[in-house]
């Protein structure tokens, strides 16, 4: 754990009274509380450490053994014996000041200083254990099915269900399988970001997707049956005859499907792009010339 | 048949340090469930989430009732927000 300097964590001055404390730290509190900074990572860590700041600077004890040794808490226990030592044997060893020590700075102290463990504190704060944030990279094809992945979180796997449909920057929030309380505190929760990426043929809006689909002169002329690729498959379609290069065609439930509504589905746009022939051999362009006379 | 768990309002309130009164209070607010069976309330355990979540503002933060319905009303607005923001550059990202 990182140590820190409880009148800084505060923002207060060393001669701040307790009334300055208790407004200092309610400040804080209702800033970084956890409950009102949900999936933010470094409120939570913040959170514990203004409790932890306002928990010694608040008692006059803690707060007078906190100003006397400061960061130099390692020293303290030395640093007392060496004070017994020199009232003893005054003028022989020359003593030194707790300014030997420095002070100021951070502290690392609360349990070796305080004693860590059981009745430490008079009253033990629950605090509820640090959210963790994760993020995690799907394919449009992974976020069309609902499936299983296995992620790694601070050295734990962790098996969660993806829920078909998830969008790009949804957020899903695991309950308690964030870092543990502290002193029987509940465990934090665990906040997974979606991030999806772009897929090459298919374009998503909300749960309908839009598919641009190449067809042939003749098809888009003559009409004719045509294959198109979707997410649930082949598809077989009939295009109209004088079918116009920009026509757009919506297939019904064949888009997306919407997230956590089981068997309900967007719309699948497509829209036609009518290829021109290209290295038409002489007979061929001659037939374009007679048509092309026939004055369509 | 689907059966809920229920949590004893007593025991909740012993294991968070909180009043009775606190949790009819939240109840009454319609923040929190309770059901009474036999003369005995009980918080169902789908709730027990949320209660401790007010619990802890009302502890940490000195809310009373009114601090709490207000501070929850505007996390829901902010999640709402979120979520329309999250739309809104989904859309965006269609047209890039």
């Amino acid at each position: 754990m990182d140590f820190i300097d409880y009148y800084q964590a505060l923002g207060i001055s060393k001669t701040a009274t307790e009334d300055e404390i208790k407004k200092a730290y309610r400040k804080l509190a209702r800033k970084l509380h956890p409950d009102l900074n949900p999936g933010d990572k470094d409120a939570g860590k913040k959170f514990q450490q203004i409790n932890e700041a306002n928990e010694v600077l608040s008692d006059p004890e803690k707060r007078k053994k906190y100003d006397q040794y400061g960061k130099d808490w390692q020293h303290a226990e030395q640093f007392e014996k060496a004070g017994q030592s020199r009232q003893q044997s005054r003028g022989q060893t020359g003593g030194f000041d707790a300014e030997d020590f420095g002070e100021g700075g951070f502290s690392s102290f609360f349990d070796s200083m305080f004693g860590g463990g059981e009745g430490r504190r008079s009253r033990q704060t629950k605090f509820r254990g640090q959210d963790y944030n994760s993020e995690l990279r799907l394919s449009l094809i992974d976020a069309y099915t609902t499936h299983k992945q296995t992620l790694t979180i601070n050295g734990k796997n962790v098996r969660i269900s993806i829920p078909a449909g998830i969008e790009n920057g949804q957020i899903i929030k695991l309950s308690g399988y964030g870092a543990p309380g502290i002193n029987g505190g509940p465990n934090g929760d665990l906040y997974i970001s979606f991030s999806i990426e772009n897929d090459a043929r298919y374009k998503r809006s909300g749960n309908d997707l839009y598919v641009t689909e190449e067809l042939e002169l003749y098809t888009a002329v003559l009409g004719g049956d045509i294959t198109v690729d979707t997410l649930s498959g082949l598809l077989k379609l009939k295009v109209n005859p004088e079918t116009q290069n920009g026509t757009k065609t919506r297939l019904k439930g064949k888009g997306f499907p919407v997230y956590k509504k089981e068997g309900q589905f967007g719309d699948l746009y497509i829209t036609y792009h009518v290829k021109i022939p290209t290295n038409l051999t002489e007979k061929q362009k001659e037939l374009f010339k007679e048509l092309s006379a026939t004055n369509i | 048949m689907q059966t809920e768990q229920l949590i004893l309002v007593e025991t909740f309130c012993v294991c968070h340090n909180v009043e009775f009164s606190f949790m009819r209070a939240l109840h009454e607010t319609g923040l929190v469930e309770i059901t009474t069976k036999e003369n005995v309330a009980y918080i169902p355990e789908s709730n027990i989430k949320e209660a401790e979540q007010f619990v802890r503002l009302h502890h940490d933060l000195e809310l009373n009732l009114e601090g709490i319905e207000t501070v929850i009303q505007l996390l829901d607005k902010l999640k709402e927000k979120e979520d329309e923001i999250m739309r809104l550059k989904n859309k965006l990202r269609f047209y890039e």
